[in-house]
């Protein structure tokens, strides 16, 4: 293991290039599997190891990149999964002999573990353990996880292969614009694997050099292990009937002094490259030295897939969501004793939106069985939200099903300073690569001074570091009781906390709202709590998120301790409902109907309304408050559409405040003897077979503001509706809309069965797939493009007399 | 085997929205559309829920499902075929209409374009994901085909639809071979044993562009033409 991990550090590694392209060029038949056509064709393997080697790579990738059982069952191979593997690695150690290290590669299994696939931890795990194992025993001198696009499967890969091999593991994901297929950032792809183990952190695939460097820069910050980067020769283009790489060789290697730059260890190619390429890559980097990249000082972070919450005395406290808790909350336990997911996801979703940092999860109803529960949870929440989960048991066997099923790097809540909750939790923390919380009490309870506390707290550091939990993976809860029984509880707490951060240099947290149990008024003590324990030290509160007073708390206390430099973060919080409080309303200038014509036209409502309010006060009719001030609103836009001036969310935002005009002055017009004469009555609907009725939605709304009377029958409609609705509302014109060419021949039926009435209803038809040509030919009496031209032609078709 | 992914993660780009919004360029969006937008993306990130299918077969499986003369052509150096349906589910687009129901419908209308965007960029990220397997075998990909390209008839939806049992994911094809939810693809990607061109053959564009749903194939188009 040594070995390996011994050469890194001082100069960069060369690994090797593609293989696929290679075992092509070597005769592997189209369709093959690879894996499987190494054991009848070794020298083939052996070749271009070989001309790899004699490029000059230092690191030599198996061919066993398909090689699980999983993908090799897509081959009916399955059976050999371990002799393959076996295999590969022998021929990677004969063709290399001791001039290269040897990387056993494993690959993504093509499934995705829960939430995102079906498969199950222990399926994926046992898997992966096989393949690492077999390749162990073929000699190789690490495993190298590479082109992993979800940070669950990767994650379930390491702790196999750490648990199969004492070899180390490299671990490699790939990523598009930033984020792997499941959506994890690098950053926080290199924190979770880190927690892990990883002894190499990655990159690989994803696209060219200028991809890839962004990507390794972000892993950078978050790691100081050694990072290998692997890109393609940018993605291949035909020209004159050749194929070209864009990145030749010489192009490919110009990157080299930026990757280093960037941190990057282990340099090597992935598709599209060759042994040319690495030839010049080997020449490139036969005289550079690494940059010495500066240590990352340690940081308390926790992770979902998706982000990372770095808490630090710098910066503010944090909140951890308190509510998926059923203690004192009969809508979360009866929600646990049901199974529904939907409700504590709910939960979670509602105090995300508050702003919670992490989410803690407590299933603990005594009638159910927690393991499940809290896997089933912990599966439902990471589905939906992206704050880093708290995983809130002491029940060992739940803790670590939850945290097999959790892909980010979880918070354990908690273990304590009984022997037996220490020996049962560290080990899980440490395999798992969890933070946890320590509570303050012991065999004997939960002491009454702060010095005992202190004394507790100290022995689960040290058991901790002990297992080799690093420190700032270590919350000490000091706990509290209620004020309504333990008056002094408050103040030893506090005491508790200022002891434990300066002694042990640990972070802190509280459940906060203890203190309030059985009181009145619990959010006035829990508030004036939280305030005593931040003045104190405290980095994480356990409180209610959905209470805006414990945020102004955060926010103001943050500011007064010296966690929030500058007030930058006080001084955003407390100006951002500002902008909201803009007035919308009038200007300054004199009110007119000009002025709310143009007010529909810009689609400013609430202008649009207090305009009208001051026209009906003005005593103006409404008939002249439409056509002076809603209409030519609404036949600029129209106008300005048809031009291409504006486009269709303007036309359509300026429709639904006219019509808002509309709904105000008809409330007046009761109250008058005016009325609105309707232009005329159009049935509208999207014909059979197809569903889809935007467009129709679209031209049916406008048309209504343009004062058409709109019998709007949907989507789907049979042509026996359009008929009868049609001659029921003794309709003028009938519109069909149609999207695929597969539903318009709907439409000659639809005109066939109106002319059939002998009524003479006007037909207008549009949709995607309709022309002007094809109105014509099935007898339309119109064809109109979009929503304007629409009403321009029913306008033309039926004028009242 | 089929292959499932669900919930991967999309991140909705407003500049790609503006242009599934038909936005022409120097035309920039009123500060009250901005709002709307702004308040469209927000309850899109709740209500897109992408998932994903996938099988990959030989060739001569395949072939029961791809028909048309061009579209053989287009396949004809791919050794084998991944199939793929993608869906962003069904609860957008109920939302998109029951907004444009109560009048809401400019809301309505965008939340509908976000989807659309959305769907396109779920498939982009499949697409992208299965490439990757191509090229590591190394295969060169073809460009994603539809049925209702070129001469592959929209009819062999349903034999694509029963190959990746679709309804896992809750896609249904209705009578006239539409998807159901709207808001879903079905495509397929050849392995070729030769780089494949980066350009949809002319034949097919015009296809796509005069007689399917045109707006988001011609983007596709415009983008690939212009890189």
């Amino acid at each position: 293991m040594t070995r390996f991990l011994e050469t890194l550090g001082k100069k960069p590694i060369i690994l090797d290039g593609a293989m696929g392209t290679m075992l092509q060029i070597n005769g592997l038949p189209a369709g093959a599997c690879p894996e499987g056509w190494m054991l009848e064709n070794p020298e083939a393997i052996l070749h271009i190891h070989k001309e790899y080697l004699n490029a000059g790579a230092q690191i030599i990738e198996t061919n066993t990149f398909g090689g699980s059982r999983l993908k090799l069952q897509e081959f009916d191979l399955q059976d050999k999964t371990v002799e393959i593997n076996h295999k590969a690695a022998e021929l990677a150690r004969e063709a290399v002999g001791n001039e290269a290290f040897v990387a056993g590669i494993i690959g993504p299994t093509g499934h995705f573990p829960r939430p995102n696939g079906s498969l199950s931890f222990s399926q994926l795990y046992d898997v992966f353990f096989e393949q690492a194992q077999a390749l162990a025993s073929g000699g190789v001198d690490l495993i190298y996880l590479q082109t992993f696009s979800d940070i669950g499967e990767a994650r379930i890969a390491l702790l196999a292969a750490k648990a199969a091999t004492n070899l180390p593991v490299a671990c490699s994901l790939t990523y598009t614009n930033q984020r792997t297929l499941t959506g994890t950032d690098p950053y926080t792809g290199a924190v979770i694997l880190e927690a892990l183990g990883a002894d190499i952190i990655g990159t690989n695939c994803s696209g060219g050099p200028e991809h890839l460097l962004p990507i390794i820069a972000e892993m950078k910050k978050a790691t100081n292990l050694p990072l290998l980067i692997e890109p393609n020769a940018g993605l291949p283009i035909i020209k004159d009937g050749q194929t070209i790489f864009p990145m030749n060789p010489s192009e490919f290697v110009a990157f080299v002094d930026k990757f280093i730059s960037a941190g990057a260890t282990i340099i090597g190619g992935c598709c599209g490259t060759s042994p040319e390429h690495i030839r010049y890559l080997s020449s490139t980097m036969a005289n550079k030295e690494l940059k010495h990249r500066g240590i990352l000082h340690p940081l308390t972070r926790l992770a979902s897939p998706y982000q990372t919450v770095e808490i630090s005395d710098h910066t503010p406290p944090i909140i951890i969501g308190e509510r998926i808790n059923p203690t004192a909350r009969k809508i979360i336990k009866e929600a646990i004793i049901q199974q529904d997911w939907a409700q504590l996801v709910a939960e979670g979703q509602s105090q995300e939106s508050a702003g919670a940092h992490l989410l803690d999860v407590n299933v603990g109803v005594p009638s159910i069985d927690e393991v499940e529960a809290l896997e089933k949870a912990v599966i439902s929440l990471q589905e939906a939200v992206t704050s880093p989960l708290v995983l809130d048991s002491t029940n060992p066997i739940a803790l670590e099903r939850a945290l097999q099923s959790y892909s980010g790097k979880a918070l354990i809540n908690s273990v304590n300073g009984e022997v037996a909750s220490l020996e049962a939790i560290l080990p899980l923390a440490k395999k798992y690569g969890a933070a946890i919380i320590g509570l303050t009490l012991d065999e004997r309870g939960i002491p009454s001074n702060a010095q005992e506390r202190l004394e507790i707290a100290e022995r689960i550091v040290n058991e901790a570091l002990k297992y080799g939990i690093s420190k700032e993976d270590i919350f000490i809860d000091c706990l509290v009781m209620t004020v309504g029984s333990n008056p002094e509880g408050a103040l030893i707490t506090v005491e508790a906390i200022k002891e434990i951060k300066e002694k042990l240099g640990v972070k802190t947290v509280l459940g906060v709202s203890n203190i309030s149990h059985g009181m009145p008024q619990r959010p006035w003590l829990n508030n004036a709590f939280i305030t005593l324990a931040l003045g104190a030290g405290l980095d994480a509160a356990i409180a209610n998120p959905l209470d805006q007073q414990v945020w102004q708390n955060i926010w103001s206390t943050a500011l007064l301790v010296g966690r929030d430099s500058a007030g930058i973060d006080y001084i955003s919080k407390a100006t951002a409902n500002d902008h909201a409080k803009e007035e919308i309303g009038l200007s300054n200038d004199l009110p007119s109907l000009e002025k709310l014509g143009n007010a529909v036209l810009k689609g400013k409502k609430k202008e649009a309304i207090a305009l009208l309010q001051w026209a009906i006060q003005e005593n103006l009719s409404p008939m002249t408050i439409i056509n002076e001030g809603l209409i030519p609103g609404l036949n600029k836009i129209g106008e300005a559409f048809s031009k291409g001036k504006a486009f269709l969310p303007q036309l359509l935002l300026a429709g639904e405040t006219a019509s808002l005009g509309f709904d105000i002055l008809n409330k007046e017009l009761k109250d008058s003897h005016e009325k609105v004469e309707s232009k005329g009555t159009i049935v509208l609907g999207t014909v059979k077979g197809d569903i889809h009725d935007i467009g129709k939605n679209i031209v049916s709304t406008l048309m209504k503001t343009h004062g058409w009377n709109v019998i709007d029958l949907g989507k789907n409609v049979p042509k026996e509706t359009f008929v009868k609705a049609a001659i029921d509302n003794k309709a003028n014109i009938v519109g069909l809309s149609a999207l695929m060419t597969t539903t318009m021949t709907e439409m000659p039926e639809i005109i066939k069965n109106l002319k059939q009435t002998g009524a003479n209803f006007k037909v207008i038809v549009g949709g995607a797939v309709v022309t002007q040509e094809y109105a014509n030919e099935i007898g339309a009496h119109g064809y109109a493009p979009d929503a304007v031209q629409a009403i321009k032609l029913a306008e033309a078709l039926w004028k009242k007399e | 085997m089929l292959k499932l992914l669900k919930n991967f993660s999309l991140q909705i780009d407003k500049d790609r929205i503006k242009q599934f919004l038909q936005l022409q360029e120097n035309m920039n969006l009123t500060p009250e559309l901005e709002l709307i937008l702004q308040q469209c993306v927000g309850k899109a990130q709740r209500l897109i829920k992408p998932q994903a299918l996938w099988i990959t077969q030989p060739k001569e499986t395949a072939l029961s499902i791809i028909t048309g003369q061009k579209t053989l052509e287009f396949f004809q150096h791919s050794e084998k075929i991944t199939f793929l349906a993608v869906t962003i589910g069904k609860e957008l687009v109920n939302e998109a209409n029951s907004l444009m129901q109560v009048g809401n419908i400019t809301q309505g209308f965008i939340l509908d374009a976000i989807g659309s965007d959305g769907v396109e960029q779920a498939t982009d990220i499949v697409n992208e994901h299965i490439v990757k397997d191509i090229r590591k075998q190394g295969y060169y990909p073809t460009l994603r085909f539809s049925p209702g390209y070129g001469d592959w008839p929209l009819e062999k939806q349903r034999d694509l639809s029963q190959l990746i049992q679709t309804e896992q994911i809750g896609v249904s094809i209705t009578n006239s071979f539409m998807l159901e939810p709207m808001k879903s693809v079905t495509a397929a990607i050849g392995w070729s044993t030769q780089e494949e061109s980066n350009f949809y053959p002319s034949w097919s564009c015009q296809q796509i562009c005069t007689k399917e749903i045109a707006c988001k194939n011609c983007i596709k188009h415009t983008r690939l033409k212009n890189n």
